[in-house]
C-alpha cells in the first residue's frame, strides 16, 4: 500500500464525492433544456397555487393561516415546490446500474460506488435547487411581493435544507436498492413522490393538517425534509430549528442505517450469489 | 499456499449458482431457498497461473465461465470454493486495495463522460485513484503522447468516433499505473485500423512497462496480434493452456492446401489419402491436409495434374477456423494435449 493510499479514507470519498459533484455540474450544461421545461411547470404551479390561497384566504376571512400570512404562504410554497422540483431520480439510475452490470463494474474503481452516486446526486440537486429557488422567486416576487427573511432562521433553513439533501438521497437511493430484490423499483419511486408530496407538507403546511395526519406526518421523514426547512426560512427567528434538526438527524441516522444494511446485503447478494 | 510472486495464480477455483426452481412447488417455495433448483456449477476446478509481464488470452464459447473467471479475479464476485490471488492479494476479500493495481477495460462498457472532454474524466479519475495533481499531468501527458489523444482530449466525447473513444477509454484505464489490465472485448465493433492500433497499443505497454494483460476475446486477431498464451475455458474447465502457437497445430490437425487454375476445373472425383476438401470454385481449390507434418508434396503433384495451376498457397488454419472448432466443442470438456499440464 502506497503512502497516498494510507490516507484517511475519509478525505478520499470526500474527494471523491467533490469530484464527482465538480464533473456532474460540468456535465448540466447539456441538460438546460430539462432545467427551462422544470421552470416552466414551476410558473405554472405557483400560478395556481398563489389563486387558490388568495381565495382560501378571502374565504376564512383570516390574514393568517397556519401562522403564514399570504405573502408568506406564496413564499412557502415557492420553497417547497423548488425542493421538490430539485428532486434527482437517482433510485432509477441505481436501479439501471444494477440491472445493466454497472455497479459491478463501478465496483473495479476505488472510492465507493454509492459515494460517487451521492457525488453526482449533490450537483445535480444544488443546481436544479438554485434554478427552481432563483425562478420561483421571482414568480413568488411577482405574485405576492416581497418576504422577510430573518438571517437566523435562513441559516437554519439552509443547515435543514442540506441534511434534507443528505436524507431525501438515503430515501431515494434504498429505492434504487431495491432493485436487488425487486423486479421494478419505478412503482415505489412514485408511490414515494406521491406520499412525500401529501405527507410533507409540500402545498399545505402541516400545521393546517387534521389533527391525526399531522401525528403521521411529524412522525414520518418528509414533513422534516420539506416542511421543516421551508417553515425555518420564514419563522420570525430560528424558533423551531432545534426540532427541525432533531428529526432530520434521526431520520437520517435510521434511513441511513437502513439503506446502508440494504446496500451491504445487496453486494452480498451479487458477490456472493452472483445476482 | 499460492504464489505471491505470479500476476495471477489460481488453484481449485469453482463457482455454482443457485438456480431458480420451478414456480409453484407447491408450500416448500415459501420455504427459504424452497423454490430453488439444483446448483448450476459455472466453474469446476480451474488452476492456472499468469506470470508478471505475461500476454494471456482466455477464451472458449458463450457460458464456457470466461466472465465467472474474470469476475472472480476482480473482486466481484466470490467463489464456491478453491483459491486465487491477484497481485499477491485475495481479490474478493481485497477489492478496494487491488483496484489500485489492476485495470479493465471493457469494450461494451464506456467510463468516460458523453457529454464532457476526456479530459474531464481523467480529472475525475484522478480523484478516484488518489493521485497527486503533478503525477496525473504527467501520466495523462505520456498518454496522450503515446495513444495520440493530443487533438482528442478536448473534445466531448460524443463527437469522438468510436476508434479515437477507445483510445481514450484505454487512457482512462491506464491514467493510476495499472500492473495488470484485464481487457474485455477491447476492439469489438471497431474498424479495422482502429483495432490494429489498440492492439499495437496494448503490445506496446506490455513491452514498455511489463504490464500483465489478461484479455478476452472473439476476435481470432486480437489473440494472435495480442497474446503469447492462450487458456481456452470449455464448460466451465481449463481446455487448454499452452502457447497460441501451439493451440492451432494441436487444435487443428494439418495444413491447407489453396489451388488458383488458369482454367475453371471440374470437381475432383476422388482425393489423395489424407486430404479433403474445404471449398470448391471452378477456379479455386481449398484442402486439407488431415495430419500435421504429413508430406503435402503428393497432395500438390496430384493438384498440378488435375488443372493448369496459377497459383499455390500451403499454410495453417487461420486462427479463426481454430476458435470455430473450439467453439463447435460444446458437448462437455475435453482436454487437449499440448497444453500445460
Amino acid at each position: 500500500m502506497t503512502p497516498r493510499r494510507r490516507r484517511g479514507m475519509l478525505a478520499h470519498r470526500a474527494r471523491v464525492i467533490g469530484a464527482h459533484a465538480i464533473v456532474t455540474l460540468r456535465d448540466q450544461g447539456a441538460y438546460l433544456g430539462e432545467l427551462a421545461l422544470g421552470g416552466a411547470i414551476l410558473f405554472v404551479f405557483l400560478f395556481v397555487l398563489s389563486c387558490l390561497w388568495t381565495a382560501t384566504f378571502r374565504a376564512q376571512e383570516s390574514s393568517l393561516l397556519g401562522g403564514l400570512t399570504l405573502v408568506q404562504m406564496t413564499w412557502y410554497v415557492t420553497f417547497t415546490e423548488a425542493l421538490v422540483m430539485s428532486r434527482v431520480n437517482v433510485a432509477r439510475r441505481i436501479d439501471e446500474d444494477i440491472r445493466t452490470g454497472n455497479l459491478a463494474h463501478a465496483l473495479l474503481r476505488p472510492g465507493g460506488y454509492l459515494t460517487a452516486r451521492f457525488g453526482a446526486y449533490l450537483a445535480e440537486r444544488l443546481v436544479r435547487f438554485a434554478f427552481s429557488l432563483g425562478f420561483g422567486s421571482v414568480v413568488a416576487l411577482a405574485l405576492a411581493g416581497p418576504v422577510v427573511i430573518d438571517p437566523v432562521a435562513a441559516l437554519g433553513a439552509i443547515v435543514a435544507t442540506g441534511l434534507a439533501f443528505v436524507l431525501e438521497f438515503a430515501i431515494i437511493a434504498g429505492i434504487g436498492l431495491g432493485a436487488f430484490w425487486t423486479e421494478d423499483t419505478s412503482s415505489i419511486y412514485f408511490l414515494y413522490t406521491r406520499v412525500s408530496l401529501l405527507l410533507g407538507g409540500v402545498l399545505i403546511p402541516i400545521e393546517l393538517f387534521p389533527e391525526g395526519a399531522a401525528i403521521v406526518a411529524r412522525a414520518l421523514p418528509f414533513a422534516p425534509m420539506i416542511h421543516g426547512p421551508a417553515r425555518l426560512a420564514l419563522a420570525p427567528d430560528g424558533t423551531g430549528f432545534l426540532s427541525v434538526i432533531a428529526s432530520l438527524v434521526v431520520s437520517l441516522t435510521v434511513v441511513g442505517t437502513m439503506m446502508a444494511v440494504g446496500y451491504r446485503s445487496g453486494l452480498e447478494r451479487l458477490t456472493v450469489q452472483g445476482g | 499456499m499460492q504464489d505471491a510472486g505470479a500476476a495471477i495464480s489460481v488453484r481449485d477455483l469453482t463457482r455454482s449458482f443457485d438456480r431458480p426452481g420451478v414456480p409453484g412447488a407447491g408450500w416448500r417455495r415459501l420455504l427459504p431457498g424452497g423454490t430453488r433448483g439444483a446448483p448450476t456449477v459455472a466453474l469446476h476446478p480451474v488452476s492456472f497461473r499468469v506470470e508478471r509481464g505475461e500476454r494471456v488470452a482466455l477464451i472458449g464459447p458463450n457460458g464456457a465461465g470466461k466472465s465467472t473467471t474474470i469476475k472472480l479475479l476482480t473482486g466481484i464476485l466470490h467463489p464456491s470454493g478453491g483459491d486465487a490471488r491477484v497481485l499477491g492479494r485475495v481479490p474478493w476479500r481485497e477489492r478496494t486495495d487491488l483496484a489500485y493495481d489492476i485495470a479493465t477495460v471493457f469494450g461494451q462498457k464506456s467510463q468516460l463522460w458523453y457529454h464532457l472532454p476526456a479530459r474531464s474524466t481523467f480529472e475525475l479519475l484522478r480523484h478516484v485513484y488518489d493521485l497527486d495533481a503533478g503525477v496525473a499531468r504527467r501520466r495523462v501527458g505520456e498518454l496522450t503522447e503515446r495513444l495520440g489523444l493530443r487533438d482528442l482530449l478536448d473534445r466531448p466525447v460524443r463527437t469522438l468516433s468510436l476508434g479515437e473513444r477507445m483510445r481514450c477509454e484505454l487512457a482512462a484505464a491506464l491514467i493510476h499505473s495499472p500492473r495488470l489490465v484485464f481487457l474485455d472485448e477491447p476492439t469489438i465493433g471497431l474498424d479495422v485500423e482502429a483495432r490494429q492500433a489498440v492492439r499495437a497499443h496494448v503490445r506496446e505497454l506490455n513491452a514498455r512497462q511489463g504490464t500483465t494483460i489478461f484479455l478476452t476475446s472473439h476476435d481470432a486477431a486480437d489473440i494472435e496480434q495480442v497474446c503469447e498464451r492462450v487458456i481456452v475455458m470449455q464448460a466451465g474447465r481449463v481446455a487448454f493452456d499452452g502457447p497460441v502457437s501451439t493451440l492451432r497445430s494441436r487444435y487443428v490437425r494439418g495444413r491447407q492446401i489453396e489451388a488458383h487454375f488458369l482454367v475453371p476445373v471440374d470437381r475432383p472425383v476422388d482425393l489423395p489419402p489424407g486430404a479433403s476438401l474445404v471449398d470448391v470454385e471452378p477456379q479455386r481449390w481449398r484442402l486439407e491436409v488431415h495430419e500435421a507434418g504429413a508430406p503435402v508434396g503428393p497432395v500438390v503433384a496430384w493438384l498440378m495434374a488435375c488443372g493448369p495451376v496459377v497459383d499455390l498457397t500451403v499454410s495453417d488454419p487461420p486462427m479463426e477456423d481454430v476458435i470455430a472448432a473450439i467453439y463447435r466443442e460444446t458437448a462437455g470438456p475435453r482436454v487437449i494435449p499440448g497444453g500445460r499440464p
